[in-house]
């Protein structure tokens, strides 16, 4: 009896361990990267763990601010982000609500008719020629329009749409509220969490855009954040390349723009991690 | 009032001037659809047809519709394209690696975690396993580029403490795969506990509890109530996941290979990337695309099916 439940202890024990073991594998590179950034650049970097900086400094961060396309980068991307998740919310928000009510005449066909794409779609190259064919390369509209709904979290906002009860609607609508008052007076109030949850899955998506922009987008001061820090990670950025300058420090430079390009998602990943869960559940949960 | 009206119509939803009654009464919320609907028809429907140029030469000047046709002259050249076949073996090999170990360790994870029994430090844990989530590929390939240096990154100096020959596996042929594997668990391990966590918290304590007056160990718990309480959320993660096995990570591989290692991790989406839009074989390219995505829609169509006929809901 006493031996199995020192047995058990010793389980829990090495249970903690393998989990303290684990956070650290998954942080201490994030780390790594802020330390690094901040480090005087040095010809020795192989002497470094990197756990403190080796002789701080901001130089880094303040040669990447130097960088036009750093900046004009980091503008795009909150442009993308913000007027990108806007669009998003409102066609998903005037789809999901009439795909939601039972009684709409043909609601079976209209959402066959979005869930479709979900399994079948034209794919990369027809995509970009019609994306072409309407004039939207080069722009970040191309980004915006081309990915207006995403039909998961359509279908996630539905799902929570239609458990609103029936009752509190019709109540609306003999209080003689329109579809479009009732819509915004009673279900979105009541939908405030799932839209927060939702607006934080296509903002992130639009900040970490990275695919679709290197197709869609060519001209390199209209690049969006990703594209201009794959760039510098591989040294081909214009701006870097033609200014005839020779990098001392092009590692601690690399990381200091990894860090600029994560730090608005750390803001707020504390609120990512409740909203995401939730959202994940809700996916998954049964409706 | 108009609750009732439409009551009475649902009775009668086959006969013509009443349909047409029910469809008036709703015009709004079809207004509302339009422009999602739109969304839906330019860029989701309109490609689809664009998929004619798979049976075209696809001349940028003369247009979609007026190249002129060729049959199945690309799925010839398709067939007989030794990339086409690394391409197909690599995505294989690589989704396939994929499911046998980055699969189950999420599920090994969410157990372990649902017993530690220490809020605080089971929350802290769970803060750092979902954070590599939330960032691209792009920002990661970029700190693994670093890490992983001979010449100023960690890797670098655990040559150089070891005397070993120093090597970068992101630039070898033989260490790339599992750089791409090793990496994915890095990245999504932590993020897809959550639904198996989830599963977890709904078992009832008191099995739990009848179990240990029954004389059985942790062990014996885990096996006997753990494992059969998520056992049906395991079938149908699985089942979706192997509808995916087209989809071998378009935006790592990307990210994560270069030239030298190119050959042995190249798969669908990166060649037509790079046939299309890179070299400007269009035809070719969305032949290969096609080619891909139907073979995902019969594996996406079966697992929804086998999906269902466990009992669960599926994605559709």
């Amino acid at each position: 009896m006493n031996r199995g439940r020192k047995k058990i202890h010793t389980a829990t024990v090495l249970n903690y361990l393998l989990f303290l073991v684990i956070g650290i594998i998954m942080v201490y590179p994030f780390w790594y990267v802020v330390m690094y950034s901040l480090s005087v650049p040095s010809q020795s970097s192989l002497d470094h763990l990197y756990l403190w900086p080796a002789g701080f400094t901001l130089d880094n961060y303040r040669y990447a601010f130097s960088k036009k396309i750093l900046f004009s980068g980091f503008f795009n991307s909150v442009f993308l982000t913000v007027v990108g998740t806007v669009v998003n919310m409102i066609l998903t928000i005037m789809l999901a609500y009439p795909l939601s009510r039972e009684k709409l005449p043909g609601k079976g066909f209209f959402s066959a008719f979005v869930v479709f794409p979900m399994l079948f779609s034209g794919g990369m190259i027809p995509t970009y020629l019609v994306i072409k064919q309407f004039g939207l390369m080069d722009s970040l509209w191309s980004l915006i329009t081309s990915m207006a709904v995403n039909v998961y979290n359509l279908l996630i906002l539905t799902k929570f749409f239609k458990s609103i009860p029936d009752s509190l609607i019709e109540a609306a609508r003999i209080d003689g509220c329109g579809d479009v008052l009732t819509l915004v007076k009673i279900v979105l109030p009541l939908s405030k969490a799932s839209l927060a949850t939702i607006s934080l899955f296509y903002a992130v998506q639009h900040w970490n855009e990275f695919l679709h922009a290197t197709i869609y987008i060519n001209t390199d001061s209209k690049w969006p954040l990703q594209v201009v820090l794959r760039n510098i990670i591989d040294m081909l950025a214009n701006d870097l390349n033609n200014s005839g300058e020779v990098f001392m420090n092009p590692e601690n430079f690399k990381m200091a723009t990894i860090v600029i390009t994560v730090l608005p998602i750390m803001c707020v990943y504390p609120f990512l991690q409740k909203y995401f869960t939730q959202g994940v559940m809700m996916g998954s949960v049964k409706g | 009032m108009a609750g009732a009206k439409v009551k009475a119509l649902q009775g009668n939803r086959g006969k013509g001037g009443k349909m047409w009654k029910a469809v008036r009464e709703h015009r709004t919320l079809y207004l509302l659809m339009v422009p999602g609907l739109l969304y839906f028809i330019l860029f989701r429907y309109l490609p689809m047809f664009g998929l004619v140029i798979a049976f075209k030469d696809y001349n940028i000047f003369k247009g979609i519709w007026a190249s002129d046709w060729v049959g199945l002259e690309n799925f010839r050249e398709l067939i007989r394209s030794r990339d086409f076949w690394n391409v197909m073996k690599n995505t294989l090999r690589i989704s396939f690696t994929k499911i046998l170990i980055s699969f189950p360790i999420p599920i090994l994870l969410a157990i372990l975690l649902n017993e530690i029994r220490q809020v605080r430090f089971r929350k802290v844990i769970q803060t750092c396993i979902y954070l590599p989530h939330f960032l691209s590929w792009v920002v990661i390939g970029g700190i693994m580029l670093n890490l992983f240096s001979p010449v100023f990154g960690l890797a670098g100096q655990f040559f150089k403490a070891t005397g070993m020959e120093a090597v970068n596996i992101m630039a070898k042929k033989n260490t790339i795969f599992w750089v791409v594997i090793f990496s994915d668990i890095w990245k999504e391990a932590g993020w897809s506990t959550i639904v198996f966590l989830a599963a977890l918290t709904q078992v009832d304590l008191n099995l739990y509890e009848a179990a240990r007056m029954d004389g059985a160990n942790k062990l014996e718990q885990m096996i006997h109530i753990t494992l059969p309480a998520i056992s049906s959320i395991v079938i149908v993660m699985l089942i979706l996941r192997i509808g995916k096995i087209m989809n071998a990570g378009f935006e790592q591989i990307l990210v994560l290979q270069n030239p030298i290692t190119r050959d042995t991790i190249d798969i669908f989406d990166t060649y037509v990337y790079r046939e299309g839009l890179g070299r400007g074989s269009y035809s070719f390219a969305a032949t290969v695309d096609m080619f891909k995505s139907v073979i995902a829609l019969i594996l996406v169509g079966s697992a929804n099916k086998i999906s269902k006929w466990f009992g669960e809901e599926g994605i559709v």
